[in-house]
């Protein structure tokens, strides 16, 4: 390629870098100054390495309960999606039955509907079934948010396997279910592993939801209970700078470990929640 | 491709069994809401548990489009899907053309421009709030390079407050269409780009005449997946502005969740509620359309 | 083979009941009978890390040693916005915390026919060393017209005042405090002219904006017309109401706030006060502590405190001042030992004895006529506090307090925070109104 063109695109490419770590440079850099710092000189480094910011925000501002909090959240809605969707996308891709055709464009319409419009009812429904702080009745709304993209994205990849190992495991007598335990699940890794993380980002991410459901500080999600922690004490910026790193620390180790997963995922048609 | 057939019992109890959870829990949790939704919409009830809840029929329809605040939400709405859209694609399209020479050091801007995707918006919108704070990084930055004469508070401004909003959201969201593009790009055999070399082909030509055709599918999927993505922005805006000032930045979003939770409006809320669903749903049907009659 | 499966439809089954049963469900109105645990649930503002939370906590460890049996669970929050939510969620539910607050007196109504608040008159009668103890008005505050009976225990009073800078001051050549509104304003000029922000305002926080209002309001149509405005007597779009809204705009074109108070949080606009570069804020006794406090606020010695300036041309609303009364409400759901556990708690939290030690560590007040107060023990700013707050005539907390619409708290706050970016007053007053006619058609 010319010269210029090299340039040129080098330039592009560092005009939008810079653009784009700008803020989460300066996230980082004020996670470890103290807020004199912070506001004096920017885009410096710390004199000092405050560590003690994320200790602050670790223990005094209950980071640490949020993490966990979001780590079993996300964690039961995948589970429970992945078992769930592989289920009734075995039964759709394998098992012809009228209900079928039906069945998946039922779920389809799922995908359609955000999550906002049901905030009343919810609510509604949170308040009479007294669900408050009810935190399976949260995972299992997740669960039924994500169905209709992850049974489409699995459903379509069982029925891109060939059949002969099923086939021929019918012959030697296996029932449905092992077949289903023993061949289709391990052959659909590759669509599970892309649904897992996409629920997992997705239910991680979540605050409107936790918004409805949790009242209770010890059992909020971390991306809610960051909002929390601005709420009550927004003026020591340096332990919220520290609370926001580790808020995006998961999503983003996530994606630099599973780095092509992600991305083929998102390539297989999606809908973005 | 033969599918199993229902022979018998041992079979349909199968079935049953295997689509049960899923739809016990699709319909509790999704249809059911969403059927409350539409029932809501035509009552009325002022969120105390006992108090009435009474039909209303269209009023409260009739209230959300004459209401100022809503007007002004649809009115940002609009902004958000137009500005959205506008940089988005292009933007991803030029930036997964760069990104796709291989060029030194490609996949580390690869995963910087992609990072802040998978990032929670309420973190990405707090995180741009220090920034775009009265007293925050980027007016020091203007008052240090001497151009101090621009520092104004951008969220609370009324002519930058939205537009500061919809900026972040552009942020956010270009290395997802990046990636998407990517993946298009990879499936133009080299071949197709080596015979249009041969052929003489400059660069821009090669990318005006060659490159953006074949992507047309990727690309329409990429903007309505945009359009459909921007209407459902809420966190973004709760987390820097909450919809202030006094509605100022408010979307359909974050103005049900303001009249439902801090007005008590319920029966406005669910009309509002409806609303973005209709807009989602003929975004959807239109987008099929569109794509189902460029595909002929 | 059948048995496998009816196993595992069977346990599917049983988790399915299991998770909706839910483990975590913590409005548990555990009925009792005197051997099994009772759970008392709080939902107060007394969170955080000031002096009074620390006391409200001993106080709650106290009642636990006493009735082991007890479990507490306090669902108190220090956030106005996450404070409000809980409470908004309890109330569509119906299922209220033992112990909690409502903002405002009009809309009490809706919640008593719904059987939400208890009428403690009964028992503020039946325990007269405690129930004798509180003053009057405070009392008479949460007594609704049309119902008998008096629906919250008062637990906290005391004055809004002006907080100030006296060494700003005196570098500005500003003698003596503003007691007028014309005086206020040449104070303004001469703190401009040495380039300090005049009055702290976090806007963004809408609560500061609605305050600066009441004090305006009182000032100039007295504390009487929040009745009138809540029992419909006057509007909002009257031309004295409006005068009020067009005050906070006057102000705001005189320079007294920071250019982007509309920007900045109640946190930041204090934290200016406290680093001495603001000269005046707005707040109540809450704040007395932290301003004591010199790691908190440096400037700590230079302070003080006067009532808000009061409109030449309107005397007679000299004496009106607005002044903080919060409540402690009792669910009207209990029954039996619960409900008699949940009063002892709050006569724990409001009597005599913790009253004295409320003011004089925390200079926190609660409005009681026969605390034993140790002068010497408290700090100089907050006997001037209760100074100036024993003189007013007539008593406002927020404006919206009587209005039995509960999204008026809301509205009146966003609107007067309209007038901060540019809005016409005429303009937040009619958006005020329209939310009142709406409601009513």
């Amino acid at each position: 390629m010319k010269k210029t063109k090299i340039i040129l695109m080098y330039l592009f490419l560092f005009i939008m870098a810079a653009i784009f770590a700008m803020p989460m440079l300066f996230t980082l850099l004020s996670s470890v100054k103290t807020k004199i710092e912070i506001f004096s000189e920017p885009f410096a480094l710390p004199k000092i390495i405050q560590w003690k910011n994320y200790v602050e925000a670790w223990n005094g501002a209950n980071m640490s309960r949020y993490f966990i909090n979001s780590l079993i959240q996300a964690g039961a809605t995948v589970i429970i999606l992945v078992m769930v969707a592989s289920m009734a996308a075995y039964v759709l891709s394998r098992f012809s039955f009228r209900a079928n055709q039906f069945l998946v464009i039922f779920f389809m319409l799922g995908m359609m509907v955000p999550m906002h419009t049901v905030i009343v009812p919810i609510s509604y429904i949170i308040g009479n079934l007294k669900l408050t702080n009810n935190i399976p009745a949260l995972i299992l709304v997740y669960v039924a948010f994500g169905l209709p993209f992850s049974i489409l994205v699995i459903t379509n990849f069982m029925r891109s396997i060939n059949r002969s190992l099923e086939e021929a495991a019918l012959i030697d007598g296996a029932t449905y279910f092992q077949i289903y335990y023993k061949i289709m699940l391990p052959l659909t890794v590759p669509a599970i592993s892309t649904v897992s993380i996409f629920n997992f980002l997705g239910a991680w991410n979540n605050i409107l939801f936790p918004l409805l459901f949790i009242n209770d500080k010890s059992l909020k999600p971390i991306a809610l209970g960051l909002l929390n922690f601005n709420g009550e004490r927004g003026s020591e910026y340096g332990p919220l700078m520290a609370a926001i790193m580790i808020t995006v620390a998961v999503p983003m180790l996530l994606y630099l470990l599973f780095q092509e997963k992600v991305e083929s995922g998102l390539a297989a048609g999606s809908v973005k929640e | 491709m033969h599918m199993i057939k229902l022979k018998n019992n041992n079979a349909r109890f199968f079935v049953f069994l295997f689509m049960l959870p899923s739809l016990v829990i699709y319909l509790l949790f999704q249809i059911l809401p969403l059927a409350g939704a539409l029932y809501f919409s035509v009552m009325d009830w002022n969120g105390i548990a006992g108090s009435p809840v009474t039909f209303v029929g269209g009023k409260n329809f009739l209230e959300v489009f004459q209401n100022k605040d809503f007007l002004i939400a649809l009115k940002n709405m609009g902004t958000m899907v137009i500005f959205s859209v506008l940089f988005h694609t292009p933007i991803a399209l030029l930036t997964a053309v760069v990104i796709n020479t291989k060029c030194k050091g490609y996949r580390m801007f690869k995963a910087l421009f992609f990072v802040p995707t998978v990032f929670p918006l309420s973190a990405a919108g707090l995180m741009w709030y220090f920034v775009f704070m009265p007293t925050g990084a980027f007016n020091s930055l203007l008052s240090t390079v001497g151009l101090g004469g621009f520092v104004t508070p951008w969220l609370v401004n009324q002519s930058t407050a939205m537009n500061t909003i919809v900026f972040v959201n552009i942020w956010a969201g270009i290395g997802y269409y990046m990636v998407i593009i990517l993946a298009g790009l990879t499936t133009i055999p080299e071949e197709v780009h080596e015979a249009a070399a041969i052929d003489g082909a400059g660069i821009v030509k090669k990318f005006f005449w060659l490159t953006v055709p074949m992507l047309k599918s990727t690309l329409t999927m990429c903007i309505v997946m945009d359009i459909i993505g921007s209407v459902k922005v809420f966190d973004l805006v709760f987390a820097m502005t909450g919809g202030g000032p006094n509605g100022l930045t408010n979307l359909p979003t974050t103005l049900l969740y303001n009249e439902t939770f801090k007005y008590k409006h319920m029966g406005l809320g669910s009309a509002i509620g409806v609303v973005i669903l209709a807009i989602c749903l003929a975004g959807t049907l239109i987008s099929n359309a569109v794509v189902k009659h460029k595909s002929d | 083979m059948k048995l496998k499966k009816w196993t595992a439809l069977a346990l599917a089954g049983v988790l399915a009941a299991g998770m909706l049963t839910g483990c975590n469900a913590s409005g548990d109105n555990g009925k009792t009978e005197s051997d099994e645990k009772v759970t008392i649930r709080l939902l107060t503002r007394m969170a955080g890390t000031s002096t009074q939370v620390s006391i409200f906590n001993d106080v709650l460890e106290e009642f636990k040693e006493k009735y082991p049996h007890v479990t507490i669970i306090d669902d108190s929050q220090s956030d106005e916005g996450a404070f409000n939510n809980m409470l908004s969620t309890c109330i569509a539910s119906g299922d209220m915390p033992h112990i909690f607050r409502i903002q405002g007196v009009a809309n009490l109504s809706d919640y008593i026919d719904n059987g939400l608040l208890l009428d403690v008159s009964p028992y503020l009668a039946e325990d007269s060393e405690w129930g004798g103890g509180f003053s009057e008005g405070s009392l008479a505050y949460y007594q609704v017209p049309g119902y008998e009976g008096t629906y919250a225990v008062p637990m906290e009073s005391g004055l809004i005042g002006v907080y100030y800078n006296r060494e700003l001051f005196s570098q500005a050549g500003i003698e003596t405090f503003p007691k007028t509104w014309d005086e206020l304003l040449e104070a303004i000029d001469k703190l401009n002219a040495i380039g300090t922000i005049p009055i702290a305002m976090g806007a963004q926080s809408t609560y500061m904006a609605g305050h600066l209002h009441d004090q305006i309001f009182y000032k100039w149509v007295g504390t009487e017309a929040a009745k009138a405005l809540g029992s419909r007597a006057m509007n909002w779009t009257d031309e004295e109401v409006v005068q009020t809204l067009q005050y906070v705009k006057d102000l705001i074109d005189a320079n007294a706030f920071d250019q982007s108070a509309a920007g900045i949080t109640a946190d930041v606009a204090g934290a200016q006060f406290q680093q001495g570069q603001a000269a005046m804020m707005i707040t109540g006794p809450w704040s007395i502590s932290k301003f004591t406090d010199v790691e908190q606020t440096p400037v700590a010695e230079h302070i003080d405190v006067e009532k808000f300036p009061y409109f030449k041309e309107k005397p007679e609303f000299k004496l009106d001042d607005m002044q903080i009364l919060s409540p402690y409400m009792i669910s009207g759901k209990l029954e039996g030992e619960e409900l008699e556990l949940t009063i002892e708690l709050v006569k724990m939290l409001t009597n005599k004895e913790i009253a004295k030690r409320y003011a004089e560590e925390a200079a926190f007040l609660i409005p009681r006529t026969d605390i034993d107060l140790d002068e010497s023990k408290c700090t100089e700013l907050f006997i001037k506090n209760m100074e100036i707050g024993s003189t007013s005539k007539g008593i406002g907390v927020d404006v919206f307090d009587f209005d039995p619409l509960s999204s008026m708290q809301d509205r009146t706050r966003n609107s007067i925070l309209s007038i901060f970016v540019n809005a016409a007053a005429e303009e937040a007053a009619a958006e005020i109104q329209a939310e009142i006619d709406n409601a009513y058609d």
